[in-house]
């Protein structure tokens, strides 16, 4: 078994996305928008009161958990929460996200009302911003749920903050923390290499990160490899048998609960199809990895690793002993 | 090797992995039992002249064709990609150990399922053998679903053109906008006949028909599912005007890990009209299908060695006898996008024997003139040397320029050039174009000129910002005609004439213009890829053909040399600045 760990830590540094407090630029972006919106909002009030109508923001997201990857088209993904300082009955969820996309809906953007968040998109620029709209509701944080047009539109209850500190607090070790950290930005890179690039279905990456948190109880300093096989094992194994009554064949199911408020499956917007396909890339993925810690030749083994995860991934050279060889490749031509 | 050697070289094997070995199916063909992840049962072929070549490695087990990378539909295991084998002939055993142990590591990584994503990057190759041919492509395949164009000819023999149902050859596969190059080769002749097409591009790869078996109309129809939603709405918006047909045309499509996509041409055929084969399944259909020679830009820039990278990039050469018409060539080669090149010479026969360009750009016929003396006129250079370079090659942009040089030094072809080229091989006319270059800011030149007679040749390359060609004739006291290159000493008779006075000529030959216009190609792209900017002087050196005096430096360098320019403190085109 070849020591990939030199070639996965130089993987790790193409691949990463820094923190917001590494990464002025993202910073200055973000609280670009943010002071946009309160100042737009500054002389509106909470509806039938004279309290105006505040929030604070908060970091949310793969920024905030510290496990982002570099995209792959440089369109950056901001993702904020705006807190506001009202309770679920002094604004309808819609009307509190609808007055929030008015107020930044700019001709150099395309602001869209999503189910999750309000999405600004610029014309011109590499990156876009998710704002989620929270009500503060006496610190019992609820998120405005819905798309516009739908009848499906209310506040319920969500704890973002708690998920970032149950995602952050996997170690008090700094090293097996670091190394959680880069396993899921493994598993993106795999993700992203392995779904198609429109994204259909494709597991979240809040799926992803949620079970190698739980997986994380394994800790191989000295292999990123040994790490991940656990990880991708526990995944493998989180599924379930489930009959497809309309293709008459059993398929894999997966039901993984978001840990903190509202406990809901992170697979929920999945197909059984998709999460059986889900099922067989992970058990491709293990397998891959296996092989690749069994390899003898450091040169396969990256080969390997390189279609699991892209190019990104270093290739080892083939060392053979040229000389002794039977046969060997000169690369000469005419 | 007779059977018997070979028989004797297979009974020495000796390794882990072989568990038996037997005669296969002639005297020249055993079969090997190999284990790897799983049995590996596989046949070598040792007709071709082996141990001087590698046997050719079949796999027995037909299951697993079409699953694995690297093994193609003929069952053939892909061992060795490259031609460019050096074989110990002296131990043919240990040839065949170390080629069985390949095929095992081979077929063991092409096992793993991560890896099946090489077999569907090479796809194409996988059915390589079953196409009826190529076909030419102007069309960049992208994930788009496009109408397309192609053009026919009709079948005018064997079985399809008995049955009488006009069916087409594909000849030519373009965009609709007309976006290929009408000058080069005789493309605009392949043009006549032409129908619409679609591009299907699916949306992930998918792997070939299990058991190695061939490309079926059933096969295809399972996995025109697997397109994009955009694409699919397209598609049946083309699908609900499409009447049937005898015969459909499809370019398919499929992403691979690099960008270019997978690629094939299907042609449908049946002997009464059918609805298109996306529209309804149908066995009745017989699938043909065409490999795709690529022809754009990007493909044949990289599969040519050239840099995409240099397309954006104009040069002016001025001066395109001998050694520019060289330098012309082997720039336009390198994948450099724009030239403009800048000579007031007719192309005559003198010149063939030296000149990049041959008898095929002389002109022997008279002008067809109403007046009463005719005259034969002879093709410029330039003008001949951009109708070869861009009948030769699709993707440069050539201008010809019958001018002398000074008439143009304002134009913005030189100014706004990213090199200019100097080829006119006059001393004195160099050291004119230096001080008026130097006078316009262009910041990078090469100068580059034949020493007589095969005694060597100079390329030196200038950024003019810090030094100029003047600082090579400025020596310590000041200027001299002498310059620091010089291979031959001055005032020898040089110059030759087989005809009097009017056919004076320098004697030296294509090779030694070839071997200049290399060190001067070779500096522009160092200098355009941004590799090297710095001003440098590199000379070959000859044997030279007469007995001419050389020069202290001759004897001093080496075959090939090459040092840094630096500025000259008493130049005075460079103090004058």
């Amino acid at each position: 078994m070849p020591n990939m760990q030199k070639e996965f830590d130089t993987f790790h540094e193409k691949i990463k996305l820094k923190k917001y407090d590494e990464n002025k630029d993202l910073r200055d972006k973000r609280d670009l928008l943010i002071d946009e919106l309160r100042d737009a909002l500054k002389d509106e009030k909470i509806p039938g009161t004279d309290k105006s109508l505040t929030f604070r923001s908060i970091n949310q997201g793969s920024y905030a958990m510290n496990t982002g990857i570099r995209p792959k088209h440089d369109d950056y993904d901001i993702d904020v929460g705006v807190i506001f300082n009202v309770t679920n009955e002094e604004y309808e969820s819609g009307t509190l996200k609808k007055l929030v996309r008015d107020k930044l809906n700019k001709s150099n953007r395309t602001v869209k009302y999503k189910r999750p968040c309000i999405t600004v998109e610029y014309k011109t620029e590499d990156y876009h911003v998710d704002l989620a709209v929270y009500s503060d509701n006496n610190s019992d944080i609820h998120i405005a749920w819905g798309k516009e047009f739908s009848d499906e539109k209310l506040w319920y209850k969500s704890e973002p903050e708690e998920l970032t500190s149950w995602v952050a607090d996997v170690s008090t070790d700094p090293d097996k923390a670091a190394q959680f950290r880069r396993c899921v930005r493994f598993l993106k890179k795999w993700k992203e290499k392995q779904f198609n690039s429109g994204g259909n279905g494709a597991p979240p990456s809040i799926g992803l990160t949620i079970q190698t948190r739980k997986a994380f109880n394994f800790y191989d300093k000295k292999s990123d490899l040994n790490a991940l096989i656990t990880v991708a094992k526990y995944i493998k194994d989180s599924f379930c048998d489930e009959y497809d009554h309309a293709s008459s064949k059993w398929m894999k199911n997966i039901v993984v609960d978001l840990p903190v408020a509202p406990y809901k499956n992170v697979y929920y917007k999945m197909t059984l199809i998709q999460k059986d396909k889900f099922h067989e890339k992970v058990d491709i993925l293990l397998e891959a990895l296996e092989e690749a810690e069994r390899e003898e030749s450091a040169h396969k083994a990256s080969k390997i690793l390189r279609n699991v995860f892209g190019d990104e991934f270093p290739l080892v050279e083939d060392v053979k002993e040229a000389r002794v060889m039977p046969y060997v490749t000169s690369g000469n031509n005419a | 090797m007779s059977h018997e050697e070979l028989e004797e070289e297979i009974r020495k094997i000796s390794i882990e992995c072989l568990i038996s070995c037997e005669k296969g199916a002639s005297e020249k063909v055993w079969n090997f039992s190999l284990k790897g992840r799983k049995i590996w049962n596989v046949s070598l072929d040792f007709s071709y002249d082996f141990p001087n070549r590698l046997p050719f490695a079949k796999l027995l087990d037909k299951d697993d064709v079409g699953t694995l990378a690297h093994v193609n539909r003929a069952c053939t295991v892909c061992v060795e990609e490259s031609d460019s084998i050096v074989i110990n002939t002296s131990n043919p055993s240990k040839v065949i150990e170390y080629f069985l142990e390949e095929i095992v590591k081979t077929l063991d990584h092409a096992s793993v399922r991560i890896n099946q994503v090489e077999l569907t990057d090479e796809y194409e190759g996988y059915f390589q053998h079953d196409a009826i041919g190529d076909v030419n492509s102007f069309y960049v395949a992208t994930d788009k679903f496009e109408i397309i164009t192609l053009s026919v000819i009709p079948i005018r023999s064997g079985y399809l053109y008995r049955q009488n149902h006009h069916y087409h050859f594909p000849v030519l596969l373009l965009n609709q906008h007309n976006e290929y190059p009408t000058h080069f080769s005789n493309v605009k002749k392949a043009i006549s006949t032409i129908i619409n097409i679609i591009h299907l591009p699916l949306d992930t790869p998918v792997l070939p028909p299990s058991n190695a078996e061939k490309l079926t109309a059933k096969y295809i129809y399972s996995i025109f599912d697997n397109i994009s939603p955009e694409n699919k709405s397209a598609l049946n918006e083309f699908l609900e005007k499409t009447k049937p047909k005898k015969e459909f045309f499809i370019l398919l499509s499929m992403p691979r890990q690099a960008n270019e996509r997978t690629q094939l041409l299907l042609q449908y055929i049946h002997k009464d009209d059918r609805p298109h084969p996306c529209t309804e399944y149908s066995d009745q259909w017989e699938l043909r299908f065409y490999t795709v020679q690529r022809n754009h830009r990007e493909y044949l820039l990289e599969r040519g060695g050239a840099k995409n990278i240099l397309s954006n990039k104009k040069v002016a050469i001025v001066g395109c006898g001998s050694v520019g018409s060289e330098i012309a060539f082997m720039l336009a080669k390198t994948g450099i996008g724009e030239l403009t090149l800048i000579d007031n010479d007719d192309l005559k026969v003198d010149n063939i024997y030296r000149h990049r360009l041959g008898g095929s750009y002389l002109n022997y016929e008279p002008e067809k003139l109403k007046t009463s003396t005719p005259k034969v006129k002879p093709n410029s250079k330039v003008v001949a040397l951009q109708f070869a370079l861009q009948k030769d090659l699709p993707y440069v942009k050539v201008t010809a320029i019958k001018k002398v040089f000074e008439k143009v030094l304002n134009e913005e072809y030189i100014v706004n050039s990213d090199l200019v080229i100097i080829a006119v091989g006059s001393p004195s006319l160099n050291l004119k174009f230096n001080i008026d270059l130097k006078g316009r800011d262009v910041k990078h030149a090469i100068f580059c000129w034949n020493e007589a007679a095969g005694y060597g040749g100079h390329s030196v390359r200038l950024n003019l910002d810090t030094c100029c060609l003047n600082c090579l004739y400025t020596y310590e006291d000041g200027y001299s005609n002498i310059c620091k290159l010089n291979l031959l000493d001055s005032d020898q008779k040089i110059s030759k004439n087989l005809t009097g006075c009017a056919g004076v000529f320098t004697p030296f030959s294509y090779l030694d213009s070839s071997q200049t216009a290399i060190l001067a190609a070779n500096q522009s792209v160092q200098l355009l890829l941004n590799q090297d900017l710095t001003s440098k002087a590199a000379s070959w050196k000859g044997k030279g053909t007469g007995s001419l005096k050389t020069t202290a430096r001759y004897d001093a360098i080496n075959l090939a040399d090459e040092f840094e320019i630096s500025r000259a403190e008493l130049c005075k085109v460079c103090n004058d600045k």
